[in-house]
Parts: structure tokens; C-alpha cells; sequence
């Protein structure tokens, strides 16, 4: 967040001019931008469309609210503002400095929501002047290219070089900026003037004279917005990139000392910050939070510039642990066997259709792998540990992206450990790849959001094409979008526009059909089968299921943490939050009335959620600034002084906290180190146990692998003949036996009837005749599907026994109650 | 002396070995010249090679344009061609050594409707053939191991010669029929088995110990059970219980494979009426199914081998005019398949050979004396094995023929190119997206705060 004074002491330099059209054109680009009305004039406020606000400034100067619950949308997207207010007009020297000592206060207390500040200065040195000065990192001098205006800049330039010796040291000249340039000579000589004294400072854009910009306060419209194409506007785009870009915001610009000769350049020196002691501090608390132990040293930029990567390692490690500890569940021997039948592989081919019930974009890539590495579960279970890790990557971008580092880095950190995504992204399951997909989606339409650049909203059509294409229940998320731009007037898309991306989507999700028609082997008449059967099956679980399984792995703190940010920020809800929102609550909705329901299907809203959480963990640690500051306060002059220090400390330790991303934060009060070092290690611990192979017999389906499966189909594989056919309790463990045994296997459980059944599934006609003609030599019992189905289990015994069954395998887990080893897994042999 | 001693060291060795229970759970194997430790035949009965594999690809089959006399004798009566025969009742045809002169026609190869004028117009049928439809197994089978097409039955006067070579490579008769007084000394394998102490049984199935060569008069059918255990027509094997404990029912089979105590030497016949017309084609499949099927779940399959064949024609056509190497045949060729982990798979072995060959690869992989006594001697099984390769794991053999009742197989390519193309498409678009804003059109879009932010760090 950078915080930038607009300041000339001389009215009518095109201060809020340059404040309300500079943050138009910041916000344009992607920024978030405040502005903050210091002018008791109120231009600014009007300009932007706040009139008569209930709430202003004036409220956080004298602590009732903090500055953050203030907070305005304007008429132009993406630029937020807290009003002016006639009140700021006072009289007296002690409620002047009370004025500026609680506008110095509450700038302290704002939370890091956005990426510029701009405060829009009273033309005046007076305290209300020079308090913007004290609070802000840098200061932005616009100056009318009139040598009148010549005059008052050498006065202004030792009031900043005062604030900076005295109160601020951290402060900067952002840069001096020519306005209402006109092609008059002396216009010329003025600019010209004007760059030879600051060479260093003085900005490259000018800001020419222009008839719309001079109109534009009437329509209360930045010009961006009233005239897009004019010069004004581009000339204020010109100004914004520039004060955005690197070379601006990484010289540290001191203004000289001492008196200034008139006429003479202004020689600029470029200085290394040297860090504060209390900063400093502030660093080594930090470190020690992360872990690290260098105390009272600036941490190194490494650190900072390697956090993400630590996040995504820490991602990929969780997600690669033992990741073969345990054998494929159902759904990855299927997802795997189909993608090996997609790869033409011998064994697996005559045994595993490839068009089930799903698109086929996941079972696509691993094929591709398989084509590559052979087929293999670990090596599918590595790619779709890869989908986790990139999802997490994206929630870094997309938090990052809607509001700044921090969030994004502390949403990725969230959603690394969350054991919810890491249990489902450790499986060879379509909700990993869906997820990441349709987050990347929210990312695409968020960008759009803030750039209105309409290729982003084309690319969020793609995007939600592969989410649909990943597994086809993503196709809600295209009702989160649409509720998002219903919900979100403020962002502005155009009918067409939105049609086009809809179109492209189209075009993507057109490969499902197009493969099925084109690609042949009867995978339109199996997706017509499935449709009906989905449509008309039974629900599986109770109403109750989700809210049974999944808070506890989604981390019930993150959960809260993401409430508590509403709650907290509630004055702040807009267009980002109703994104978010959108997705979240469509998915949950949706899964929560649709009767199938499977414990991975609400995946797709965790990423939101972890985002959410991370500004509630910000909003969490921020809101208690102020409280604390406000304890400290005594008499005037002791409360001068200590604001004063805190607000220098905090300030210039600013360029230190910025190298230690969401740390260097935290240490402003440690409490949001302490919040998330809660949060994390909470869900760290259920993650580590569940990651561990699973030891009981009971299952939930999606939750992890199935214990023994894979030893019992290697065993099948390797001591029965080839082509033999194997009966089991149900579907799932004949997957598994599939995949890995390499033979044709029935689950009993399977109705006769194609109505009543997954048109996935094969049913077993006649079991008698089938092991009497010889046809079916093998019957397989399983401890889970005995658990789910004691009828079948018990039917399947019956079979063993009456067809002269013999065991000839078994396999065992480790009893958790103690006593002799679990059967969880015996295969008969039958019929003669 | 050295011979001579020699001589007593393999007499005392028999001894030792005749002392103990010469029991089939013998852990010790007898070396043998192959990995086949365990070789079983199994004879089912009456089917030419043209009636099982008379259009089986690769094999030699009917020829195309072939067409039999209706009578050689009649000119002008007319010629029909090989059918179908699929579901259609089939009469018993005649299977004498007279009706294989008919059908011989000396070597005119075109008496087989002729041979069967008493079954009216059903007679034609005998110059029919099953495929795939009605026989699976058996193309399966051959798909998966060897078939043999020039396998001849031994003897051109049915089951009771063909029999009788199969188990001591002579006609043991002089007539066709079994002679009431039993076969009397002539040696058969199992004789040999016997003195070398190497496991053996004759497994029949629906097994009466009761019938043998003494009664069997007079027992409609029960009694051609003695035709397809020849053992039974001999008195050494009948009366003494040592060696008659070795002809056991078929399912003792079952119990040998699932006990691991199969012998190393095994025989094996179905019930009476076997295979022949008008029995159905279908059932006789399914006992060959359970016994290889059985076989292949086993412990034994990595050192067995398993020759299924038909006893005689059955009366059915069949084109290769069989070499007459005597007076008693051969006869026309049968089918006749080689499971083996050794067998090389899909192969059609050329080689002459007629049911004689089982004592020949007995004699020849456990060492024994030769019975044979026909010229030429039969041919051997070894061109089908391959034993310079390791033996295949277990292949369980269904009815299911590929590519029947097997789904479609969708294109490949066309789902390759079907989900690559959207996510290349999709892709892109999110680049060009991005490209965009980073190159900035019009307004610089680029994300300036992070490249503020990483500029500082």
C-alpha cells in the first residue's frame, strides 16, 4: 500500500484534479485506490459523487470510527473515498494539532485494503497541511506550468524537507508534475524550467490544458469515465503509470535540507533506507514468528521474495507424502482406467471403457502421461497433487490480484494446508482439476473486474469451458458469475461482451459432445444413460452431510475467520466480496439440495473461502490497532509525541514490512502472526493425520484410498490366470480389483435392471449359471463394501460357500483395538 | 561287472522306489527331458478337423469350392456343399471302418454324404461345419495355444481303436470292436508308468468302477465306458487293486488340481456319449472350459501340458485324405489342441501326427521304453512347445470371442484432438489475456504495483 499526499500550499494547482483523475486512472489499471479528503472544501468528495456524507473524515480524526469503516464507493470503479467535511475547518492552534494528531492516528489504524492512498491536501501549511505529510509515505506536488506558481514551491519544498527531518523520515517526493500545459511559449518555459530544478523528480507526463477535464467535476465523473479518449484522460494514464511503475516507487527520494537558493537545481540524493531501531524490532519478531531466528536484522529480501514458492513447496509436500502409502480408491482405479484405456494400454483397455459418466479433460492429461510414464497410480496421483499445487498458486494470484500480497500469500498459505484440499487433491478425482480450473475462472473474472479489459472476460469463458470440461457439475459456477455481474453494478459489462464469452465457452465444453458423437463406440448412448440415471437416482446422503463432513476438514478457524472479515470489514463489501460470495454460496447451494452428494463436491469453494479468511485474519489483527494506540494516550503533548514516534516508526519501517510480505505485517501487532499461527497449525494437524494411511475399516468415499485394495489387485494380477472373471460385493472394490488385477470384475450389488443402475457399471446376470458354466471363477469379499452393504456381503458368502469356495488370499490390517489382524480383503476361489 | 552293477543299482532304486506308497503326492519328481512335469490327455469323441475348424483362419480348412457327391455312384446325383450346421439337430452318423471306406472312396475324399444314406436328407449335414458360434472355446483355445491341422485319428474304425492307440499305440484287436475276453498282455503306457514309478490316473467322468470288459454286454450305453477306458478290458488292471485304484472319477481331478497332487501323468474321458452326434456341441465345450479352466488356476499350469482331442470324425467331413500307413488307418483327421505355458501362442503346428503321439511324448519326456511298433512312429508334439522362452503365466480361457459382444472401441484420435483443442484453445485465451494487460493496450494495464513491490525488494 502506498500512501501518497497530493500537497501544494497554493490553491488551484489542480491538486484535486490530479487526486480525483490520478485515482480514476490507478484504478483503471488494476489498483485499488482510496482516496482520503482533506480539503474542507469537500471538492474531491463531490467530484467523485458523496455528497453530504453521513460519515466523514472527521469521524476517524476524533476516533469514533476507524478510517476503514468510512469508506465510500465512488462514482468511478475501483476508486473507494472518505469524504471531507467542513468540520475540518477549526480554529485555535490546540484543535488544530488535535485535528492533525488524529488524522495521523487514524491513517495509522488503516488496514492494507488498498494500493494507493491518495489524500487530497488543504492548500494550506498550516497542522491540517502538514498532517498528510507526517501520515504518508510520499507526497505528489502537482504544479501549474505558470511561473507564479514557481514562487510558492521553494516554500513548500522546505515545509517537506521539514516534515521529513523532524516528524517523517520514511517521507519521499513522489514527483513534481506539470498541469494545465498549455502550447503557450511560456508554458514551455515553465516545464522547462521546471525539470531543470528537480531533474530527479520531475515527472515526464504532463498534464496538458483540457476543455473535458475542466467539465468533468460537473458530471462528477473523473474524465476517465467522461471522456475516455481525450487527452486529459490519456495524460492522467500516462501520470498513473508512471507513478506506478518500479523506477517511482523503488527510489528513495530525499528532498534536500536546508534553505533553497530560488533558481537554483535541487540536487536529489538517493539514499539506502536505513531501517529504524523499531522497526528493526519489528523485523526480528516477525522472523522469529516464521521461524526464523535473526534478530534485529533486516530479514533478507530472499525471505520475502521466496514466500510463495515456500508456500508452494509446502503445497506439494503435504500433497506428496506417502502419496502411495495406500492403494487407488473406486473412483481413481476408474479415472485411471479410463485414462489408460484412452492409452490404448493392453491390459487395461478391454476392461475399462473409455466414456463413462464424465467429461474427459482430467482422464485426457493422464492418458497423455500414461502415453509417456506407462500407467501407473502414483505417477496419476502426482498429477493431480500437481492440479492442488496450482490451485493454491492461483489463490495466491487471485488474492493478490483483488486485494494485495498479503491476502494473497496468507489465502495460498490456507489453502495449502487445508486438509480438505490437500484429502481430495492426494486423489485421482476430477474435483482437484475442476477446482483449479474454476479457480482459475474466479481469477480471469476478477481481473476483468478491475481492468475492463474484455479479453479477461473472454478468458473467463475459457476458463469455466475446462472447469465444465474437468468434471460437468461445474457448470453452476457459470450461475456465480452471472449473479456476480446481477450482484455488482459497479462492475460494468457489456451484453456483448458477456455473450462472446459465452460463446467461447461453448466452443471449449463443445469437445464433450463432439468426442462422444464423432469419437464413436457408443458414448453418446452411455452419457443418455447416465443423464437418466443421475435424474432419477436416489439421494445417497442426508441433508445433513456436508455440515457433517466437511467444516471439520475445511478448518471450522478459516470458516470463521472468513465470517469474522464480513462481519468485521462490513462497511467494505463490495464487487470483490460479492464474487467471492457468488461462488461459495452456488456451489454449497447447489451440492446441498442436488441428492447426490460426495463428500470432495463442495471443493470448489474452498479457494474463495481461503481468501476470505485471509482478510478476515488481516481485518482481525487490524482492528485492534487503534484501541491499543488510543491506551497509550495522556496528556496532549505525551500523546503527540508517542503518536508521532508510532506513526514514524510504523511509517518508515513500511519499506521493511514490504519485504516481509503478510510477516512484516504481522509484526505491526503480532496478532495476526498469533491468528494465523492458530489457524494454520490447527488445520496442519488434522492434515498430518489424515494424510497418514488410513487404519480402520470404515471409509467414506472420496476421503483417501483403500487399504489393501491394491496389494489384493497386484496379488490377483500375479497369481490368476489372466482372463479369469472375479465377483465382488459391489462396484467399488471390482475397480479396484480392475485396475490393479488386470481382470473383469462384477459387483454383485449391481442391479439387473440398466434403469436402476450406474450405466458405468456392468451387472452380473445369473451368478449360479455364471459360476456353474464356468464363466466367473473367483469371488472377492471386502471388509468396507460388507460395512456399507451387510446384505450383499452376506449374499456373496453365500455364493463362496455354495459353489466350494476356498480362500486363497487374504489381507490384513492392524487391529486399532488391539488382538489379532482385521480380514479386510479374502478372495475365494469357486465352482470346479 | 560294471553293467552288471549298474543293473542292481537300478533295481534297488525301483525297489526303494516301489517300497513306499507310490502315492500322486510323490514330491519328488521323476526327471523328465522337457519343464513338463505334468502332461494330461484329454479325448473327447467324434468331430472331424473341418467340423470344428473347417473355417478357422490360418488353419487348413475347407477348401473354397468344395463340393461333395451326393453318390459317387450315381452320376449326375449332384453335389453339396459344406453348411453351416449352427443349431440344427444332427442325426448319429455312421462311424464303421465300412463307412470310412464310403467316405475314403479311395482317397477320392467324396463318400461322406453317401456314408450316411440312412440318415435320409439329413445325411447332407454330415458335410457341415461349426464356427465360432457354436464352438468358441475351442477357437479361443487355438487362438491362445496350438492348434494342430494334420492330426489324424489312428484308426479308421472308431472309438475303441482310437482309444486303444491313444494309451498303448496298437489296435490291440483285430476287429473294431472290443473283444469280449479283455486286450490280454498287450502293453500299454501305463504299464510302463507303472515299472518307472511315475504317477498316473485315468480320470473318467461319471466313473462305475462296477463296469468292465466282464459286463459290460448288454449295458445299452453305460458299457462303451470300457471303449473309452480301454484299462477296464484289462484283467491286470481290473484285478488288481493297486492299479485299478489309478481309473478314479473326474472329479477327483478337481481335487488333485486344488490339492496340488495331480500325477504326473493323466488321462481323462467324459461321460458316456462323450461328443458324439446328436449330443450338443455346446455342453461338450463347457467340460473342456472347467478342466483347462482348472487346469489354469492350479498350481501345476507352469509344468503342464494338456492335449485335447476327438477320438474319430464322427462321421463328419472332412477334405485331407489320410495317409494310409496300414490296413487299420490312419483315419480322418480330428481336432486336436495343445495347452501348454510352453505352447507358442496362436500357432498352427503342421506336423503328422495321430493319437499315438500321447505315449510317444511320454515315453519320450520321462525316458521309458517305446511302444510303438507302427511305421512310421507317431509324430511328437514338440514343434508346438517352445521351451527356450519361460512358460506364460496363467491365461483363463473364456467362451467369449473377441470382439463379440465387446463394446465398439471409440477414436482415439478424434478424442485426443476433441479435448487438446479446447485446452490449447482455453489456454491461449487466458495468455492472451494476460499478454494483453502485461503489453498494456492503450493504458500501461501492466500489474506496476507488483513490479513496484519486487523492483523494492
Amino acid at each position: 500500500m502506498r500512501t501518497i499526499a497530493i500537497a501544494h500550499h497554493k490553491g488551484g494547482t489542480a491538486k484535486t484534479t490530479t487526486t480525483v483523475n490520478l485515482a480514476a486512472a490507478l484504478a483503471e489499471a488494476g489498483h485499488r485506490v482510496l482516496v482520503i479528503d482533506m480539503d474542507p472544501q469537500g471538492s474531491a468528495s463531490a467530484w467523485l459523487g458523496v455528497r453530504d456524507p453521513e460519515l466523514s473524515v472527521i469521524d476517524a480524526i476524533r476516533g469514533e470510527q476507524p478510517l476503514a469503516h468510512l469508506v465510500y464507493e465512488t462514482t468511478a470503479p475501483g476508486v473507494q473515498l472518505v469524504a471531507a467535511s467542513p468540520e475540518l475547518v477549526v480554529s485555535g492552534p490546540d484543535a488544530e494539532s488535535a485535528t492533525a494528531i488524529g488524522f495521523i492516528r487514524a491513517m495509522e489504524a488503516l488496514p492494507p485494503l488498498w494500493d494507493f492512498v491518495l489524500v487530497d491536501c488543504p492548500p494550506s501549511l498550516g497542522y491540517l497541511g502538514v498532517a498528510p505529510l507526517t501520515a504518508c509515505q510520499e507526497v505528489l506536488v502537482p504544479v501549474e506550468a505558470h511561473v507564479l506558481a514557481l514562487v510558492g514551491l521553494s516554500s513548500l519544498m522546505e515545509t517537506i524537507a521539514r516534515a521529513r527531518a523532524r516528524l517523517n523520515p520514511g517521507l519521499r517526493i513522489t514527483g513534481v508534475v506539470a498541469c494545465r500545459v498549455s502550447r503557450t511559449t511560456h508554458s514551455r518555459l515553465v516545464v522547462d524550467r521546471l525539470a531543470a530544478r528537480f531533474p530527479d523528480v520531475f515527472l515526464r507526463t504532463q498534464i496538458h490544458e483540457s476543455v473535458r477535464l475542466a467539465e468533468a467535476p460537473g458530471f462528477r465523473v473523473p474524465v476517465t469515465l467522461l471522456a475516455p479518449k481525450s487527452s486529459g484522460a490519456e495524460d492522467y494514464r500516462a501520470l498513473a503509470a508512471e507513478i506506478a511503475a518500479p523506477a517511482r516507487a523503488a527510489a528513495e527520494i530525499v528532498p534536500p535540507t536546508g534553505a533553497i537558493r530560488p533558481g537554483a537545481p535541487v540536487r536529489v540524493r538517493v539514499a539506502e533506507p536505513t531501517p529504524p531501531v523499531l522497526s528493526a524490532r519489528l523485523a526480528a519478531v516477525s522472523t522469529s514468528l516464521a521461524g526464523l531466528s535473526i534478530r534485529g536484522r533486516p530479514v533478507p529480501e530472499i525471505i520475502s521474495a521466496s514466500l510463495p514458492l515456500a508456500i508452494l513447496i509446502l503445497a506439494a509436500v503435504l500433497r506428496i507424502w506417502r502419496i502411495d502409502a495406500v492403494g487407488f480408491n473406486t473412483d481413481e482405479a476408474v479415472y485411471s482406467g479410463q485414462a489408460a484405456s484412452l492409452a490404448s494400454d493392453p491390459n487395461l483397455t478391454p476392461i475399462f471403457p473409455i466414456f463413462r459418466a464424465h467429461p474427459l479433460l482430467f482422464q485426457f492429461a493422464l492418458a497423455d502421461l500414461f502415453l509417456v510414464t506407462g500407467v501407473s497410480d502414483v505417477n496419476a496421483r502426482l498429477l493431480a497433487a500437481a492440479a492442488g499445487v496450482i490451485s493454491v498458486y492461483l489463490v495466491y494470484r487471485l488474492g493478490r490480484t483483488l486485494y494485495n500480497r498479503p491476502v494473497g500469500l496468507i489465502g495460498a498459505l490456507i489453502l495449502a494446508v487445508m486438509p480438505y484440499h490437500v484429502i481430495v487433491s492426494r486423489q485421482v478425482l476430477l474435483d482437484g482439476p475442476m477446482t483449479m480450473f474454476a479457480t482459475l475462472t474466479l481469477y480471469t473474472v476478477a481481473k476483468y473486474a478491475l481492468t475492463g479489459e474484455r479479453t479477461w472476460l473472454y478468458a473467463a469463458g475459457a476458463a469455466m469451458g475446462l472447469t465444465f470440461l474437468s468434471k460437468e457439475t461445474g457448470v453452476i459456477l457459470l450461475g456465480a458469475i452471472f449473479a456476480f455481474f446481477a450482484l455488482a453494478p459497479s462492475v460494468a459489462v457489456r451484453i456483448r461482451d458477456l455473450f462472446a464469452s459465452l460463446l467461447i465457452f461453448v466452443a471449449v465444453v463443445a469437445a464433450f459432445p463432439l468426442a462422444l458423437v464423432l469419437g464413436g463406440g457408443g458414448g453418446s448412448t452411455t452419457a443418455q444413460q447416465y443423464l437418466v440415471w443421475q435424474l432419477f437416482r436416489l439421494p445417497n446422503h442426508t441433508m445433513t452431510f456436508y455440515f457433517e463432513a466437511v467444516p471439520s476438514v475445511a478448518g471450522p478457524l478459516v470458516i470463521l475467520l472468513a465470517l469474522l472479515g464480513l462481519v468485521l470489514l462490513r462497511g467494505k463489501l463490495d464487487w470483490r466480496e460479492r464474487l467471492l460470495l457468488a461462488w461459495v454460496t452456488v456451489v454449497v447451494i447447489f451440492f446441498e439440495l442436488w441428492p447426490v452428494k460426495g463428500f470432495q463436491y463442495l471443493l470448489p469453494a474452498a479457494p474463495p473461502v481461503s481468501i476470505l479468511a485471509a482478510r478476515g485474519a488481516i481485518a482481525l489483527a487490524r482492528s485492534h490497532a487503534p484501541f491499543r494506540l488510543r491506551e497509550l494516550g495522556g496528556g496532549a503533548a505525551r500523546r503527540i509525541a508517542r503518536t508521532t514516534t508510532g506513526a514514524r516508526a510504523i511509517l518508515a519501517g513500511d519499506g521493511i514490512r514490504e519485504r516481509l510480505g503478510p510477516l512484516g505485517r504481522v509484526g505491526s501487532d503480532g496478532r495476526l502472526g498469533l491468528v494465523l499461527g492458530v489457524v494454520i497449525l490447527s488445520m496442519l494437524m488434522v492434515t498430518s493425520q489424515r494424510i497418514q494411511p488410513a487404519s480402520s475399516a470404515q471409509l467414506v468415499a472420496g476421503a483417501g484410498g483403500v487399504p489393501g485394495g491394491r496389494e489384493a489387485g497386484t496379488w490377483i494380477r500375479d497369481n490368476t490366470p489372466s482372463g479369469s472373471q472375479f465377483m465382488t460385493i459391489g462396484p467399488s472394490m471390482a475397480n479396484i480389483i480392475q485396475f490393479y488385477g488386470h481382470r473383469k470384475s462384477f459387483g454383485l450389488s449391481v442391479s439387473p435392471n440398466p434403469l436402476k443402475r450406474n450405466p458405468s457399471y456392468d451387472a452380473l446376470q445369473n451368478p449360479d449359471l455364471q459360476i456353474r458354466t464356468n464363466a466367473l471363477q473367483y469371488v472377492v469379499w471386502d471388509a468396507f463394501s460388507a460395512g456399507r452393504s451387510s446384505y450383499f456381503g452376506a449374499r456373496l458368502l453365500d455364493y463362496a460357500n455354495r459353489y466350494n469356495g476356498r480362500i486363497i488370499h487374504t489381507e490384513v490390517l492392524p487391529n486399532p483395538g488391539g488382538g489379532p489382524a482385521l480380514d479386510v480383503i479374502v478372495v475365494y476361489e469357486v465352482g470346479r | 561287472m560294471r553293467s552288471l552293477g549298474r543293473a542292481l543299482a537300478a533295481i534297488a532304486l525301483a525297489c526303494s522306489l516301489g517300497a513306499g506308497p507310490a502315492t500322486a503326492a510323490d514330491p519328488a519328481p521323476a526327471a523328465t527331458k522337457s519343464p513338463i512335469q505334468h502332461a494330461i490327455f484329454f479325448m473327447q469323441e467324434g468331430h472331424s478337423f473341418d467340423n470344428l475348424f473347417g473355417v478357422y483362419p490360418g488353419a487348413d480348412g475347407i477348401p473354397s469350392g468344395t463340393c461333395v457327391l451326393v453318390d459317387p455312384s450315381v452320376v449326375g446325383s449332384g453335389c453339396a456343399a459344406p453348411l453351416w450346421v449352427g443349431d440344427r439337430v444332427v442325426p448319429q452318423f455312421d462311424q464303421s471302418s465300412n463307412a470310412f471306406g464310403t467316405q475314403y472312396d479311395g482317397g477320392k475324399m467324396d463318400g461322406f454324404i453317401a456314408a450316411q444314406a440312412g440318415a435320409g436328407a439329413d445325411a447332407r449335414l454330415a458335410v457341415g461345419y461349426y464356427d465360432d458360434r457354436e464352438v468358441p472355446f475351442a477357437w479361443n483355445v487355438a487362438d491362445e495355444f496350438v492348434l494342430m491341422d494334420r492330426y489324424f485319428s489312428s484308426a479308421k474304425g472308431g472309438s475303441a481303436a482310437n482309444h486303444m492307440f491313444w494309451i498303448a499305440a496298437a489296435k490291440g484287436s483285430p476287429t473294431d470292436t472290443l473283444p469280449a475276453a479283455g486286450y490280454g498282455d498287450i502293453p500299454t503306457i501305463f504299464d510302463r508308468l507303472q515299472a518307472a514309478s511315475i504317477s498316473w490316473k485315468f480320470y473318467v467322468q461319471n466313473y462305475d468302477p462296477s463296469i468292465t470288459f466282464r459286463n459290460r454286454q448288454g449295458l445299452i450305453d453305460r458299457g462303451t465306458q470300457v471303449e473309452r477306458v480301454p484299462l477296464l478290458a484289462f484283467a491286470r488292471f481290473v484285478d488288481d487293486p493297486a492299479r485299478f485304484s489309478h481309473i478314479v472319477d473326474l472329479s477327483q481331478y478337481y481335487a488333485d488340481l486344488e490339492a496340488g497332487t495331480l500325477p504326473a501323468v493323466a488321462f481323462i474321458v467324459p461321460a458316456g456319449g462323450g461328443a458324439h452326434t446328436p449330443s450338443s456341441v455346446r455342453t461338450e465345450q463347457l467340460l473342456a472350459g472347467s478342466l483347462i479352466g482348472g487346469l489354469a488356476r492350479s498350481s501345476v499350469w507352469s509344468s503342464s501340458l494338456l492335449l485335447w482331442t476327438f477320438d474319430d470324425s464322427g462321421g463328419w467331413f472332412d477334405h485331407v485324405a489320410p495317409p494310409q500307413v496300414d490296413a487299420d488307418g490312419l483315419g480322418f483327421r480330428v481336432p486336436a489342441v495343445l495347452v501348454s505355458p510352453y505352447a507358442r501362442k496362436g500357432y498352427v503346428d503342421k506336423t503328422q501326427l495321430d493319437h499315438a503321439t500321447a505315449v510317444r511324448f511320454i515315453t519320450d519326456n520321462w525316458g521309458l521304453e517305446p511302444l510303438a511298433t507302427r511305421s512310421p512312429a507317431p509324430g511328437s508334439l514338440m514343434s508346438g512347445l517352445d521351451f527356450a522362452n519361460p512358460g506364460r503365466p496363467p491365461i483363463f480361457v473364456g467362451s467369449t470371442r473377441p470382439g463379440v459382444g465387446v463394446r465398439k472401441e471409440p477414436q482415439r484420435a478424434i478424442i485426443f484432438l476433441a479435448y487438446g483443442a479446447a485446452l490449447v484453445l482455453a489456454v491461449g485465451l487466458v495468455a492472451v489475456a494476460a499478454l494483453r494487460t502485461r503489453r498494456g493496450r492503450g493504458p500501461d494495464h501492466a500489474r506496476p504495483a507488483d513490479r513496484a513491490r519486487r523492483a523494492r525488494e
